[in-house]
């Protein structure tokens, strides 16, 4: 009707696919509680383990200075392990607003 | 010359090179410009002299464009204070950039008027970058009259050093902080048709963002964002770093293939609205430039916008268009506006990205005879990784010195995450259309968007778990 290229025809495939895949995911996570947890990503994925992290992985992530890095990963090997990122506190030179910038790149188990 | 433009524009971008590392006084710049400019003119008939006087006129002038978009004016805000003390001020102006709230302070850039310290009134000109504390609710081109700190960014350690310079890029020389709301009081709107035109842009730009953030949750709702408009502010700091070390960071931004998609959106609803052919270019090209302007005309929009026209122009005039001089037109016009610019990683990025895929990929795939293969299927895949890995090949040095990271991983990631970004950039659009034209239809759409983001996010985690997937340099 409107001599649409084979592009053309192909967005309008697309435009109706994503209706229609979406159109199934709703139905599907109304119906299904584990489809929910699929559709919504965690940001948490893609943090980095604080018990594996590297003095570059605390600097390339510049959250905090060389030596606030190094302070903590003394402090790790001397405690073994941190349980949570809340102990960092206990180091001198992190404060809340640092906590919680370490709290968006890392995590603790 | 096979390619001109490209040679001319190389010359005026090694220009600013060059005055960068060993800065001239203006005066001479302008006179070695203009002597071999008299010289091209002189030496017309003798094609080769007046060429290579050309060259050297344009490397001349890209120095002096750089020595001169340095030079501060007698009345700059940032003569008006002392180089690191700060001094207390009132000062007169309008709001720049869409102000940005973030932990409880709000930042705008601030084109000032007028300044004054004690008793003492004086005109200006030059940006600041304000830093208030507090929320505020303030918009794009509201007259203000704030009270604060004004101060020049300090220089010390690399880090500070790093600011003051990516400050400088975009022509903020000073600072000013605003201790608290009440001392910024709202005098009115700035008027212009510029502004019109900006104000018109962040207005259609907020609609859109409306609709995003109604159908999708906040997370994949803020790389949407990022990913269509270029706002970044919804993305959180882990995701950006995870996107970063797998090399795929680069989907984050607005590119040259949401330009691509929004020329084609344009082109088919003014094809479905029965326009001719003809008309098409000069209706699309308003479209494409709101656009640059929705996503704050950053340099590699800049770059997909100036290319884009560059193309339907060619179109229009029925000419053939090639790719290396409508990138060096690219350049040039984003080196004239800012020659700063080419010092900035963003711009070095994409205009490097670009020339390596359109450079080493049908080389490679020449080498690898990848036409050999019989089936569409094998093609497209084995395109889909060349490209990749020409953007990679063609990005490595630079990601290496900035990032300090060496990702064998990238390949592998961008060959995943490539498409599925292609797709939500194209959801995202569909979103945005049905949430305007559709509702009821919006949310099937928003459903399927944010699977592809889940799909997205949880390949880059998986990825960069692959043994040796990236290395820190240094």
């Amino acid at each position: 009707m409107f001599n649409l290229t084979k592009e053309e025809r192909r967005t309008i495939l697309f435009l109706l696919g994503a209706a229609l895949l979406g159109l199934g995911i709703s139905q599907a996570a109304k119906v299904y509680a584990p489809v929910k947890s699929l559709l919504q990503p965690d940001e948490g994925m893609a943090r980095i383990d604080i018990n594996q992290a590297s003095l570059q992985d605390f600097l390339s992530a510049r959250a905090v200075p060389k030596k606030l890095a190094q302070k903590i990963l003394e402090y790790r090997s001397r405690c073994g392990r941190i349980h949570s990122l809340e102990e960092l506190k206990e180091i001198k030179g992190i404060g809340e607003k640092r906590s919680e910038k370490l709290k968006e790149l890392f995590f603790a188990e | 010359m096979s390619y001109p433009l490209v040679w001319l524009v190389g010359c005026f971008a090694l220009g600013i090179g060059a005055e960068n590392f060993f800065p001239i006084n203006f005066l001479a710049l302008y006179l070695c410009a203009g002597i071999f400019f008299a010289l091209t003119i002189i030496f017309f008939p003798r094609r080769r002299d007046s060429s290579l006087c050309l060259l050297c006129a344009m490397f001349f002038l890209g120095a002096a464009v750089l020595s001169n978009s340095r030079s501060i004016p007698k009345n700059h805000l940032a003569r008006l204070i002392n180089y690191q003390a700060g001094r207390d001020c009132r000062l007169k102006g309008y709001i720049c950039s869409p102000p940005e709230s973030k932990r409880g302070e709000t930042s705008f850039l601030f084109q000032a008027e007028e300044a004054q310290f004690g008793g003492l009134k004086y005109y200006c000109r030059g940006r600041a970058l304000v830093k208030l504390n507090g929320r505020v609710n303030f918009a794009y081109a509201d007259r203000l009259l704030l009270k604060g700190r004004l101060f020049r960014p300090y220089t010390k350690g690399p880090g500070a050093k790093t600011y003051r310079s990516y400050l400088s890029r975009q022509g903020v020389f000073c600072l000013m902080r605003v201790p608290a709301p009440g001392l910024a009081k709202k005098l009115g709107t700035a008027r212009g048709a510029g502004i019109a035109i900006k104000q018109f842009a962040l207005w259609l730009k907020g609609k859109m963002e409306k609709a995003i953030f109604k159908y999708l949750s906040a997370l994949p709702a803020g790389i949407v964002d990022a990913m269509l408009l270029g706002e970044r502010r919804g993305i959180p700091l882990a995701v950006s770093q995870a996107m970063m070390r797998s090399g795929t960071m680069h989907i984050l931004v607005v590119s040259g293939f949401n330009t691509g998609i929004v020329v084609f959106i344009i082109g088919l609803a003014l094809k479905l609205m029965r326009l001719p052919r003809k008309a098409r270019p000069p209706a699309a090209l308003p479209v494409l430039i709101l656009y640059c302007l929705m996503t704050g005309a950053s340099t590699p929009v800049l770059r997909a916008t100036v290319m884009a026209i560059v193309f339907m122009f060619a179109y229009y005039f029925r000419r053939e268009a090639d790719i290396y001089n409508s990138c060096a037109a690219a350049l040039l016009f984003v080196l004239a506006v800012a020659p700063e610019q080419l010092f900035d990683l963003g711009a070095q990025l994409s205009f490097v990205s670009v020339l390596s895929i359109v450079w080493l990929y049908p080389r490679i795939k020449k080498r690898l005879r990848a036409d050999a293969f019989n089936t569409a299927w094998m093609r497209f895949l084995l395109d889909g990784c060349l490209v990749s890995l020409s953007a990679w090949l063609g990005t490595m040095g630079l990601s290496a010195c900035y990032f300090r990271i060496f990702a064998p991983v990238t390949v592998l990631a961008n060959f995943f995450i490539v498409p599925l970004a292609a797709l939500i950039t194209l959801g995202g659009f569909s979103l945005i259309f049905a949430a305007l034209a559709l509702p009821p239809a919006a949310p099937f759409f928003a459903a399927s968007l944010e699977l592809t983001v889940s799909l997205l996010l949880k390949a880059n985690a998986f990825l960069l778990k692959i043994p040796g997937a990236y290395f820190y340099l240094g």
